[in-house]
């Protein structure tokens, strides 16, 4: 037996899942602000309901925004100190387009001098970062350095710089996170600068939320493994998520995505996420998610991990609304307090939703709707905003539709029941399943166990083949330790990336294989 | 008219300069996080335009080899500069002026970069007009400005070519020398005098990668982007751009022949452009538009932009199920001229067609 839970901006869900599939019960709470005492709640709840003893339970699956929250709301991130290693210390400062209340994370910077060659033979008779390595471990103390942070030029073709200096740094604070940028990204050093100092930023935040978890667990004797969904929608184990928390930092969305084709039974389709703040469009294919290729951005700071590829509308059924020169816009979002302040629930602000529940007041089955409150509003006016949320949310459909045939289109999230009937007419297909309210815990319990390689070989002697099939072999042998069904592991992408410029043979291979939790 | 380049310009020049570079020309990001970095808020780089060039020496200025390593390898910073006093040692006269060798992608910056740093101006122009894969594909050869003498500065070493027989002899020796330090080298070269260079370059491409960047950046509609974006080449010695399909990409095949990145993709049309399919292949950049014939190749300026906020695609970022549209736009006459089509037409690519004009204005015809 499974227990799924999502933590999201405003509400925290848990379900218990039997292992095939079956939903036995669910619950909601509020999120609360320490977003432990709402997953507590909800998951004795789920629990208690389902009536089954918590040694039952063989894994707890959990999605969050909570760290993607840390960097937008900043809330328990790291003071960092940053070692880049470089042929030649650069003018080209690190975090330059960071947004400064970011910047500010990062307390000191060191330039080591590299001492590899460019095939990564290494001189080992010179020494010169000692000094600076002292210099270091003295400053760690002395400005509360919290996390620190490693980047050489050319990790992704030989990381054994970054380890020996990480292994140094442990030795003399074992406690200390150190994030080694070889294991976050892959070519193009300021992406992967900018994606591993975003890591070590969060590890305070991450570990005191697995900290917190593994604590609340405990308390409902729950001792089974617990895991995190990631970015590209699979599965990481707590203590591999407190290493890679930028990793996860697209969990959330990742699970709505699963979550809308399990509950709809499709492996291809095109998910419509409309929740309280934001209105989430993504599309799986043949059981996937779809994540970014080459470059992302998070905050417009450019990094190369993968995050799931979506177009967020930046308002939700919490949105305000006004009438400016006869147009309807869309303004900030009050998001948790709609059935406080919602003018359909007696409140005085005019939200989104209640432009909707104006026109088509049977949306919600609500005992404490009180309609009365929507006679103040205009129904010519509550017809335009809904005409502008809903072309939005066409277009975004439209522009993830691959040309040959259209993907059904499943509406899931709090606020989908107002979108149900209304996007399209009746030649396409739409579907709004049962648990769309609960659906990113059930994506959780479903999604699989992942491995990855992105490394850069040199095809000294060997043939690329044999560099392939040995990253295949590690591959496997990886997912079974994790824990996967030896039948159900398969190679899901592999691709090939030259370099031309260097001499000798070079190669990037990146694979990824996937495999179901036994 | 001169004018001035201030910190906020680089990230709208960035933006132009991909923009026109088709496709290739390297990824800028590394040139515009150092213009960032070593850029004060009140440091201002003076632009020389065509009519004011003079007597001064001008010399060309980029970086070769692997982009991919470039970015990888992050430069000290201080490559341009020293290649620089390196070649004004060499021809024993200061230079007096910069100008990039390539205004498509990572090269159009390069100069600026050093141009801070040895506090010079920058001119108006460039070699290609675009981004071409070879240093000899350029404006300059054809006016008999000799590549060499050229100095090629990595980290930590430097190599001078002296006076090569051509261009093509020194472009190969600059590779031997790239490959062997590193995969990437800061390169000057290309010198000539203002005068020579005024008649020599393809002027005004600074300028209208500023104007162009400006359009792609402003915080309006997909629609009036390209109809400003339009307005802006036609006010400029390019030809009037032309929309040739919306719609999405299926088939991307990728593979790497001798150093190129090669490929093809299809773009199935929608809406206005529905029942259309169009082929585009590329090698290195964009080269050809095909609906079972061509319609468009280089060194006319294919353009693959983001549906939703025409931000330019390189042919690296290209992948099935992106919502594109296509733009053709006309390359300047000086890129249409026999020499200059033997050196960059659609045979130097290896595309087995002659090449016919794109002509914007008229709707676009299919030759074979």
């Amino acid at each position: 037996m499974k227990l799924g839970i999502d933590v999201g901006g405003t509400n925290t869900d848990a379900v218990v899942i039997t292992n095939d599939g079956k939903l036995l019960s669910w619950s909601k709470h509020l999120t609360t602000k320490d977003i432990i005492t709402g997953i507590k709640l909800a998951a004795n709840e789920a629990l208690q309901e389902a009536n089954i003893p918590p040694e039952k339970i063989e894994g707890v699956f959990l999605g969050t925004t909570h760290v993607l929250n840390a960097l937008y709301y900043p809330n328990n991130l790291a003071k960092t100190a940053l070692i880049r290693m470089t042929k030649i210390p650069s003018l080209i400062g690190p975090a330059i387009q960071w947004p400064s209340y970011l910047k500010k994370y990062i307390g000191k910077v060191y330039d080591f001098k590299s001492l590899c060659d460019y095939k990564g033979n290494k001189d080992d008779s010179l020494n010169p970062n000692s000094g600076q390595i002292n210099k270091l471990l003295s400053d760690i103390e002395k400005y509360s350095i919290e996390s620190i942070c490693i980047v050489g030029a050319y990790s992704p073709l030989y990381e054994t710089e970054e380890r020996e200096i990480r292994k140094i740094i442990k030795e003399h604070y074992p406690e200390i996170p150190v994030t080694m940028s070889h294991e976050i990204g892959s070519t193009g050093f300021i992406e992967r600068e900018n994606a591993a100092l975003l890591n070590a930023i969060l590890s305070k935040v991450i570990r005191q939320a697995m900290t917190d978890l593994s604590k609340i667990f405990k308390n409902l004797s729950l001792n089974c493994p617990y895991w995190l969904t990631q970015n590209d929608g699979s599965l990481m184990e707590i203590h591999e998520a407190s290493e890679y928390p930028i990793l996860t930092i697209g969990s959330g969305v990742s699970n709505s995505i699963r979550g809308a084709s399990i509950l709809s039974g499709l492996k291809s389709c095109i998910v419509v996420d409309a929740g309280g703040s934001t209105i989430d469009i993504g599309k799986i294919i043949n059981g996937q998610p779809e994540v970014s290729v080459g470059s992302s951005s998070i905050f417009d700071i450019q990094v190369n991990v993968r995050v799931p590829q979506i177009h967020s509308l930046p308002y939700g059924g919490g949105s305000l609304i006004t009438i400016e020169n006869e147009l309807a816009k869309i303004k900030e979002t009050i998001a948790n307090d709609i059935e406080q302040q919602g003018m359909a629930w007696g409140g005085h602000t005019w939200t989104l939703t209640d432009s909707f529940l104006k026109l088509f007041p049977d949306s919600f089955q609500d005992e404490t709707l009180k309609l009365k409150g929507l006679d103040l509003l205009s129904k010519e006016d509550c017809r335009k905003v809904i005409q502008m949320v809903t072309k939005d949310i066409k277009e975004s459909i439209s522009r993830l539709q691959p040309s040959v045939e259209d993907l059904p289109v499943i509406l899931v999230g709090g606020g989908s029941p107002l979108l149900a009937n209304r996007l399209f007419g009746r030649y396409k297909k739409v579907l709004h399943p049962a648990g769309y309210h609960i659906c990113n815990a059930v994506g959780a319990c479903f999604a699989p166990l992942s491995a990855e390689i992105d490394k850069v070989f040199w095809l000294n002697g060997i043939t690329k083949q044999e560099v392939i099939d040995r990253a295949n072999e590690q591959l496997f042998q990886q997912l079974l330790q994790k824990g996967a069904k030896k039948e159900s592991i398969e190679l899901v992408s592999l691709e090939e990336f030259p370099f031309d410029y260097l001499e000798g043979e070079v190669l990037r291979v990146r694979l990824k294989a996937l495999g179901e939790l036994a | 008219m001169s004018w001035q380049i201030r910190k906020n310009d680089i990230p709208i020049l960035a933006l132009g300069a991909k923009l026109l570079s088709c496709g290739g020309g390297g990824d800028t990001k590394t040139a515009e996080n150092l213009l960032m970095s070593i850029m004060r808020e009140d440091d201002v780089i003076a632009v020389k335009t065509i009519s004011d060039l003079g007597d001064e020496w001008v010399a060309a200025a980029g970086i070769m080899g692997s982009i991919v390593l470039f970015n990888e390898d992050i430069p000290s910073g201080r490559e341009g500069v020293q290649a620089l006093k390196l070649y004004e040692s060499v021809i024993s006269k200061n230079v007096g002026a910069l100008i990039s060798i390539e205004i498509g992608g990572v090269n159009s910056l390069i100069p600026l970069v050093i141009a801070i740093q040895a506090n010079l101006p920058v001119i108006d122009g460039d070699g290609m007009g675009r981004a071409f894969p070879e240093l000899f594909m350029t404006a300059f050869h054809l006016s008999e400005i000799p590549l060499s003498p050229m100095v090629l500065q990595t980290h930590d070493t430097n190599r001078v070519i002296y006076d090569a027989e051509n261009a093509h002899y020194t472009a190969e020796m600059a590779k031997v020398f790239t490959v062997k330090n590193g995969g990437h080298a800061h390169l000057v070269g290309y010198g000539a005098k203002g005068r020579k260079m005024k008649t020599s370059m393809i002027p005004g491409t600074l300028n209208l990668i500023f104007r162009l960047g400006n359009v792609l950046k402003s915080e309006t509609s997909a629609g009036v982007k390209m109809d400003n974006m339009i307005h802006v080449f036609e006010n400029s010695i390019y030809g009037k751009p032309q929309q040739i399909i919306s719609g999405v990409v299926t088939e991307v095949r990728r593979w790497f022949e001798k150093g190129s990145l090669v490929g093809k993709f299809i773009v199935e049309g929608r809406s206005a452009f529905s029942d259309q399919r169009i082929e585009i292949e590329f090698k290195n950049e964009f080269i050809s538009i095909k609906n079972g014939q061509y319609i468009c190749t280089a060194p006319d300026l294919i353009l693959v932009l983001n549906e939703e906020n025409l931000i330019p695609y390189n042919v690296s970022e290209v992948q099935s199920g992106l919502s594109i549209t296509i733009v053709a736009v006309p390359a300047p006459n000086i890129l249409r001229t026999k020499d200059m089509l033997e050196l960059v037409g659609p045979n130097s690519y290896g595309l087995a067609c002659s090449y016919k004009p794109f002509q914007g204005d008229s709707g676009y015809e299919t030759w074979n």
